[in-house]
């Protein structure tokens, strides 16, 4: 079934022999070409930077990577990731993996940016039920980011891809397994790795996969109410709308230019902390990192017009809030708090209504991305299709990697049987020690 | 993301049977084996396939019936097939709820494994089996409650061929992480997969740069010196048998002839395109579109119709004028009819995963995975455990090894 494109092959016999046996020089912030290989990809500069400062120097062609990029990524555009290497970088080593087009005739033969992946290098593998110490390339994922996706340009994204997996196999970082962590399950870029890994053979194993919940827009808001709810639920959301027109002046607020989004971002801070998540210790406002980290990004986004900021107000007190970022023709649902005085009249459901029609309301958004987790009642309800989000590792080159690969599924056996048992005999002991205090 | 099924539709028989239950239904699975004993049932497949999940026309009677005739001697087959009764209503007919042509094989990959699989035939593009739409958890649960229980002992239940972007593949992962089975992706590959555009030459405009374009015209320009140039497609109530015999003959005349892999190459496949296609084109089903030269045909190609999806079943051409690239030309009048469709929402390739045509004409790709999921013994759940580990000593240890014993006996001998 699967031809094996023999040019890759004897490619990769190429860049098998030309990879540095072990280790190789440290290559900060130094281009390394691979030369006698007649592959676009081959040919791609590669930088890895681990110095933020000279990081910050990449931040205009960054931008314009993130404008361009075949899937758009809130989380991994500079304005989002700078605050973020300040806020949750400390102790983990982050690095960056930027790849350009090959240019002869520019300075060290650079092109545009066309690639860039914040990577984590970790000791030990978390994957499995127990860290296991084998050093690990990891996209680079902090509490805040909700999904990894690496930008890629559109039209160089093969080629990026194969450069990148190229730099991987170098083994210039001394790992033995890529953890390509919460990328998406299907779009573009999935179906670019599915097509890499075959045609390079390259094992891999589905780690972790999961589905939540995902708004695609329709031609407009009633349509996609129709299509998304029954007649029922339809009539239930009249009957809460009117219920709480009843209790009061019943105002839809959004932050639009030329507002303070400061005092917005203070306020919805102000109020999450308030709510449950305050008392449970898990509001952003709970940890004076976080809500630095928030308040940065949120301000930067608002300048740049890639913050979305709505709320519910009755009688002039805010009863819901809602965050989302927006990126291209993707968008990010990032929070959402209510006053649960206020639960009976279900002020989140209304605001997600809201949400729904300035959506449509807003050229160029084709469809937001609800980061939540995957069992959210309200959200799947509200909105009926899903997106996939999986975690892949990878071997980096042939050998322990690839036999650990191999392993994996194998290690899940053993310690769901040892497990088991251990647990068995735990509770066989319980039982007898609750007998005996009898 | 999944746009392509925004559920099934339902039609009026189907939602009756379905909504008429008046509680929780009774599922049955029931084993049955041999062509007969499954064409008893036709009537009761057929009305499922009116209410299903997923739309699959090889698994339809039309298409499997004549396809276990030809293709399926020698092996050994059986047909799952799940019913719901009713609870408070014995006397209610039950309704068929799911149908899996499995295939039963004493190894899996290599490994003496014993596994079933769904069946696929040489000319089967995809397995996703029909499921009633609504009933589709109840008849899964059921279905996996008779593979555990099955008298073979078969360790293994194999998926292949499924498409991960539907209502399917989100039941079946969903039903696995939740009642905990051990299941393992062997295989994965993507194909060429058509959504239409705003209309079609935005869509061609998109997908093909301009060069390519202006080269398809250049092309076509020629050919249409040589002759009367014509796309034409099979109307309802036109005699399909001509273009059917025709297919069969350029297919026969190309590549896939000299290689023994064309339908005309052996007598089962010939019948079955036959009876198949005959089928398909009475039921409203078969899209047929060709080019002729001065009333003969240099391209046929014809796609299968299911639901509001449809599979690009086959395409054949004239190699005397290979030059002029008319299978591409086909397929871009292709994408223009699709646009005049509405009905149709996608098209499935069935390409091969590096089809440069296909890839290029067609932007979008589509998942297709081999999923293998232990029948829920401990001999299934060790052996998809140790499958990739086992892949892994066979490509790096023993292929090597044996690669030098034989060099070196060839050296010796």
């Amino acid at each position: 079934m699967r031809a094996v494109d023999k040019n890759n092959q004897s490619r990769r016999a190429v860049l098998e022999a030309l990879a540095p046996p072990n280790g190789g020089p440290n290559i900060k912030a130094e281009a390394r070409e691979e030369a006698g290989t007649d592959s676009a990809s081959a040919r791609m500069p590669v930088v890895v930077i681990d110095d933020v400062a000279e990081l910050a120097t990449y931040v205009p062609a960054w931008e314009e990577l993130a404008r361009t990029a075949i899937e758009p990524n809130a989380f991994y555009e500079p304005w989002m990731l700078m605050p973020a290497l300040k806020h949750y970088a400390e102790g983990k080593t982050i690095k960056f993996v930027l790849i350009f087009a090959h240019e002869p005739g520019r300075r060290n033969g650079r092109g545009a940016l066309c690639g860039l992946f914040p990577i984590e290098i970790q000791k030990q593998y978390h994957g499995l039920y127990r860290k296991l110490p084998i050093k690990t390339i990891s996209l680079w994922k902090h509490e805040y980011s909700y999904i990894c996706t690496p930008l890629l340009r559109e039209g160089y994204a093969r080629e990026t891809f194969a450069a990148f997996f190229d730099w991987v196999d170098s083994y210039d970082h001394g790992c033995r397994l890529l953890e390509l962590r919460h990328i998406p399950g299907d779009g573009p870029i999935h179906h670019l790795l599915v097509d890499i890994f075959n045609e390079t053979k390259r094992p891999s194993i589905v780690t972790d996969s999961f589905t939540r919940a995902v708004f695609n827009r329709r031609a407009d808001t009633d349509s996609y109410m129709r299509a998304a709810l029954s007649r029922v639920r339809r009539k239930e959301v009249r009957r809460k709308q009117k219920r709480i027109s009843e209790a009061g002046a019943v105002e839809y607020l959004r932050l639009e230019a030329g507002m303070d989004a400061e005092a917005w971002v203070d306020d919805f801070l102000a109020f999450e902390s308030k709510s449950w998540k305050g008392q449970a210790g898990c509001a952003l406002a709970c940890d004076e990192n976080d809500r630095a980290f928030f308040k940065s990004v949120a301000v930067e986004a608002f300048n740049r017009d890639q913050l979305m900021m709505l709320a519910l107000s009755l009688n002039g007190h805010t009863i819901a809030y809602k965050c989302n970022f927006l990126a291209g023709r993707g968008s990010f649902a990032f929070k959402i708090a209510f006053d649960e005085q206020y639960a009976r009249y279900s002020p989140g459901v209304l605001l997600e209504f809201e949400n729904i029609r300035l959506l449509h309301e807003r050229a160029g958004v084709e469809w937001m991305d609800s980061c939540a987790s995957p069992d959210r009642m309200m959200i799947n309800q509200l909105w009926p299709e899903r997106r996939a989000i999986q975690t892949v590792a990878v071997a980096t080159g042939k050998g322990a990697g690839e036999f650990f690969i191999a392993l994996i599924p194998m290690l899940r056996w053993i310690s769901r049987k040892v497990l088991h048992r251990f647990k068995a005999s735990q509770r066989g002991q319980q039982a007898l020690s609750t007998e005996k205090q009898k | 993301m999944r746009t392509a099924f925004d559920g099934p539709e339902l039609s009026a028989p189907q939602a009756a049977a379905v909504s008429t239950l008046t509680s929780k239904p009774f599922m049955r699975a029931v084993e049955v084996r041999g062509l007969h004993a499954l064409a008893e049932r036709r009537a009761d497949w057929e009305d499922l396939c009116r209410d299903t999940l997923e739309p699959n026309p090889f698994y339809e009677p039309w298409m499997l019936l004549p396809a276990i005739e030809a293709f399926g001697e020698g092996l050994d087959l059986r047909f799952v097939l799940v019913y719901a009764e009713d609870r408070n209503d014995k006397s209610a007919p039950p309704a068929l709820c799911g149908l899996f042509p499995l295939e039963r094989k004493m190894r899996y990959k290599g490994l003496p494994v014993d596994s079933f699989s769904l069946w696929r035939h040489l000319h089967c593009f995809i397995c996703t089996p029909p499921m009633r739409a609504g009933l589709e958890r109840e008849c899964l649960a059921a279905f996996f409650d008779w593979l555990r229980l099955q008298a073979d002992g078969a360790a293994l239940m194999e998926f292949g061929w499924i498409n991960t972007d539907g209502p399917f593949y989100e039941l079946l992962t969903g039903f696995l992480d939740e009642t905990g089975k051990t299941s393992f992706v062997s295989d994965q590959f993507t194909r060429a997969f058509y959504r239409p555009g705003a209309d079609a030459d935005s869509y061609l405009t998109q997908a093909i740069s301009k060069e390519h374009r202006r080269d398809y015209r250049r092309r076509q320009n020629r050919l249409s010196e040589k002759g009367r140039l014509e796309y034409v497609a099979l109307e309802p109530g036109a005699y399909a048998e001509e273009w059917l015999e025709m297919f069969l003959t350029l297919e026969a005349s190309g590549w896939k002839g000299r290689e023994g892999s064309a339908f005309m190459s052996n007598a089962a496949g010939q019948s079955f395109f036959i009876r198949a296609m005959t089928e398909a084109f009475d039921r409203g089903r078969l899209m047929m579109l060709a080019i002729k030269l001065d009333d003969s045909f240099v391209a046929l190609k014809c796609n299968l119709i299911a639901g509001r999806g449809s599979f690009a079943f086959k395409i054949a051409y004239d190699e005397a004028y290979a030059r002029f690239c008319p299978g591409v030309l086909l397929e871009l009048e292709n994408i223009r009819l699709l646009h005049g469709r509405e009905k149709i929402e996608w098209m499935d390739s069935c390409a091969e995963p590096n089809h440069f045509m296909m890839n290029r004409l067609w932007t979008e790709r589509r998942d297709i995975v081999d999923l293998v999921v232990s029948a829920g013994t401990k001999a299934g759940n060790l052996a998809i455990s140790s499958f990739p580990l086992l892949r892994w000593i066979s490509r790096r240890l023993v292929r090597p090894t044996l690669s030098i014993l034989f060099a070196g006996l060839e050296v010796t001998g």
